[in-house]
């Protein structure tokens, strides 16, 4: 069955080429662009996994993410933090929000593929 | 009756343009037609026969009757010829030459008249356009003319048409004291409102190719709103009957708040310009990669480039890193492809440095920036040296924490807020200005949400009559200076008063002996005040009013380069950045441009070109020249933004 990604990205383009790459590889994929979106979204889309980008304006990903996982309907969908911060403390932060894996901008499709397929439910 | 009679000269005269012309008609038939009794005063009889001017050519009937009457009315000389007729006809000749030249004299008169109305019309830009696909400049303020010269550097052939409130003669003297290059260009400046449908369709703006929409220098405050209002009039469908090929519109905006509405009243179909929005986002550029107005402008400006999206053959399952290293005399920005979604409108998506490992298909467009009337070659294999990856190094980003700002304008709060957006750590800014106090209120009111506890802004007072206060301020200690246009003491201009400000700086500089004194960023409202600052520690000059032209003009030609700009300048996606050559090759070595593209793709950087000592910023170098770097050399990148 196609798995279904909640991409949530502000940068339009870099949302527009994630995208892209990931239908291509056969996934089903839906668009947030700021954080209270993306809840909202997690929520009415029910996806298998999210990417999460941390800069986000109206809600930024951090708080997106200790929300969802506070939240006993999301907890359960991984999320995956995506950042242009490629400090370890950004990392430290993404996880210690709740974030289940953690990458950096620009992806590097094949490491994210690796990452997403372990998350994901079978 | 009289009166009546008055009356309706006076009404046929002021409504009808062809009513003077008829009148004179009437007149003169009516005076033939006196003339013609003479034929029952002896008009051909055996005396008047013997006069030169009296002939009974075909027969003495109604034709030489009028052809002898007719002649005196337009010939005034026909008097004379008929010396030795009776005096009654004499008398007829006579009235009939005498009412010639008032006739004449009057028609005359109306021609000249009508020629002096078109002539005025003309003057005062009044006439009405008959031209299509031309470009139409709806508004007037000091980027005019820089945009008229871009449009003559970018090859513009057709006509300029400029419909502005502004008065006509100011135009005309901006145009004529503007550069050379503006005499091959077509310029018709007319007088009107830009924001009145039948002004509009007087300069023909449905029948032209571009519209530039600029902000009234006239309307002040409420341009925008002027603005709004045509956006809204040109798309309307009242606006766009009967023509397939709607013109390419770009419109300036003064206020970001407004740029919201502004694309409502385009109905998203057009560039809007946010001249506060692009001036910040600029400056912190700037801030964050001193040098990069020079570079802007030589990509954008200088007429050398043009930025296009191409049909590349056989695209299928090439790798973006690959092609990007193989166009020898171009460099492949990014990719641009159809968006096409079930029950939704195709968009055309573009993006700008993809991953060097995006496998492209037939249905992927590259955008490739390339100079002018030069075709794309393929680099030779022979400028590859065999590969030595040089040593994986932290490339140092940007990361400015400490900004002094001097002066103030309404953009104070834009560069604060793009500041912010950048900022990988707490940030302070201290804003040195003229009434401090009101300035601070100012900025609360509108920027409430930059007073956090991760952003330290702070007001102190600073006026140019108090220049000792500068030095306390320690301006050397911060990472970046900002000097903006302060435009709201009309006793000093605001060039001026940023030139003094930089002589300060260069004042302590020297005084101090400071070496490493931090990047100046200053922004001038006239390109000529470049030249006033050299000596000063100005890194880059933002010349508000050029930057902005180069936009409007590049965006009115090609819309879809909207997205690229925006890009390069919003905070957390893809930026021109200046790179030390070292992370990509070996100082004092030979390397080839080649070599140089194929390392910054292990950092996911395309190389737009580099920044030499000597060379100055040369974009888009050919791949198999060959060079020596060093250490102050930088190479110019299409980056991802990296905050580390």
């Amino acid at each position: 069955m196609t798995k279904k990604i909640l991409i949530v990205e502000d940068n339009e383009m870099n949302r527009d080429m994630l995208s892209r790459r990931l239908m291509r590889k056969g996934y089903e994929i839906v668009i947030a662009v700021d954080g209270a979106i993306g809840l909202e979204m997690m929520k009415s889309e029910r996806p298998d996994l999210v990417l999460m980008d941390m800069g986000l304006p109206v809600m930024d990903g951090w708080t997106a993410t200790a929300n969802a996982k506070a939240d006993a309907e999301l907890k359960d969908i991984p999320i995956i933090a995506l950042t242009a911060h490629a400090l370890e403390a950004d990392r430290l932060r993404a996880l210690e929000a709740g974030a289940d894996d953690f990458d950096t901008k620009p992806v590097n499709l094949a490491g994210l593929l690796e990452k997403m397929e372990a998350l994901l439910p079978a | 009756m009289f009166k009546r009679l008055n009356y309706y000269l006076f009404l046929f005269s002021t409504t009808s343009r062809v009513f003077p012309y008829l009148l004179i008609l009437g007149l003169a038939s009516s005076v033939i037609l006196v003339g013609m009794a003479a034929y029952f005063f002896g008009l051909f009889s055996a005396d008047a026969l013997l006069a030169e001017g009296i002939d009974d050519a075909l027969g003495g009937g109604i034709l030489d009757t009028l052809w002898w009457s007719m002649k005196h009315i337009l010939d005034p000389g026909a008097l004379s010829e008929n010396y030795g007729a009776p005096v009654g006809v004499i008398v007829f000749a006579l009235f009939n030459s005498i009412m010639g030249l008032i006739i004449t004299g009057a028609l005359i008169g109306f021609i000249v008249s009508a020629i002096q109305s078109a002539m005025e019309d003309a003057r005062r830009g009044s006439a009405t356009i008959r031209e299509s696909g031309h470009y139409l400049v709806l508004g007037w303020n000091r980027k005019g003319i820089v945009i008229l010269e871009l449009l003559a550097k970018l090859g513009a052939s057709n006509r300029v048409v400029i419909l502005t409130d502004t008065d006509i003669e100011q135009v005309r003297t901006d145009i004529r004291q503007g550069p050379r290059l503006l005499k091959q260009l077509k310029i018709l400046p007319m007088q009107g409102s830009i924001s009145v449908n039948s002004e509009l369709r007087r300069v023909a703006a449905h029948k032209s190719s571009h519209i530039i929409l600029l902000s009234e220098l006239k309307s002040g405050a409420s341009g925008d709103l002027t603005t709004i209002k045509t956006l809204t009039l040109l798309n309307s469908n009242l606006f766009q009957e009967n023509h397939d090929k709607r013109p390419n519109i770009v419109a300036e905006i003064v206020n970001k708040e407004n740029a919201v509405i502004a694309g409502i009243a385009s109905k998203h179909q057009h560039p809007i310009v946010s001249s506060s929005d692009f001036i910040s986002k600029t400056m912190v550029q700037c801030a964050r990669y001193p040098g990069y107005a020079e570079i802007y402008r030589e990509l954008f400006a200088s007429g050398l480039f043009q930025i296009e999206t191409s049909n590349i053959p056989d695209l299928d399952g090439v790798l973006f890193g690959n092609l990007a290293i193989l166009v020898n005399n171009g460099v492949v920005l990014g990719v641009s492809w159809l968006d096409q979604k079930p029950d939704q409108l195709a968009r055309r998506v573009s993006v700008l440095n993809p991953e060097p490992d995006y496998d492209l298909t037939d249905d992927d467009q590259v955008i490739v920036l390339r100079r002018v009337d030069e075709p794309l070659v393929k680099v030779s294999l022979d400028s590859f040296s065999s590969w030595d990856e040089p040593p994986e190094r932290e490339i140092l980003r940007p990361n400015v924490k400490k900004v002094l700002i001097l002066a103030y304008n309404a953009n104070l709060g834009l560069i604060v807020t793009e500041l912010a957006k950048h900022a990988t750590s707490d940030i302070s800014v201290v804003v040195a200005c003229a009434d401090a106090m009101a300035a601070e209120a100012q900025v609360r009111s509108r920027y409430a949400e930059l007073f956090t506890d991760k952003l330290t802004l702070s007001f102190t007072e600073f006026d140019l009559a108090e220049t000792w206060r500068l030095e306390a301020i320690q301006p050397w200690e911060f990472d970046v200076i900002f000097i903006i246009a302060d435009e709201a003491d009309k006793t000093i201009d605001a060039d001026s008063k940023t030139i003094m400000l930089l002589l300060l700086l260069s004042e302590i500089k020297s005084k101090r002996k400071i070496a490493e004194f931090p990047p100046v960023v200053a922004e001038l409202l006239n390109s000529e005040s470049r030249q006033l600052c050299v000596g000063t520690p100005l890194t880059d000059a933002i010349v508000s009013t050029e930057i902005l032209s180069i936009q409007l003009a590049q965006l009115v030609r090609d819309p879809f380069l909207e997205t690229l700009y925006k890009e390069l300048l919003n905070a957390g996606g893809i930026e021109i950045g200046l790179r030390r050559i070292d992370h990509y090759a070996k100082l004092g070595e030979p390397v080839s441009m080649a070599d140089i593209a194929r390392s910054a793709l292990r950092f996911n950087e395309v190389t737009l070109g580099y920044r030499a000592t000597d060379a100055g910023v040369v974009i888009n170098p050919n791949k198999d020249d060959v060079l020596v770097f060093n250490e102050n050399d930088r190479l110019i990148v299409l980056a991802q933004q990296i905050y580390a």
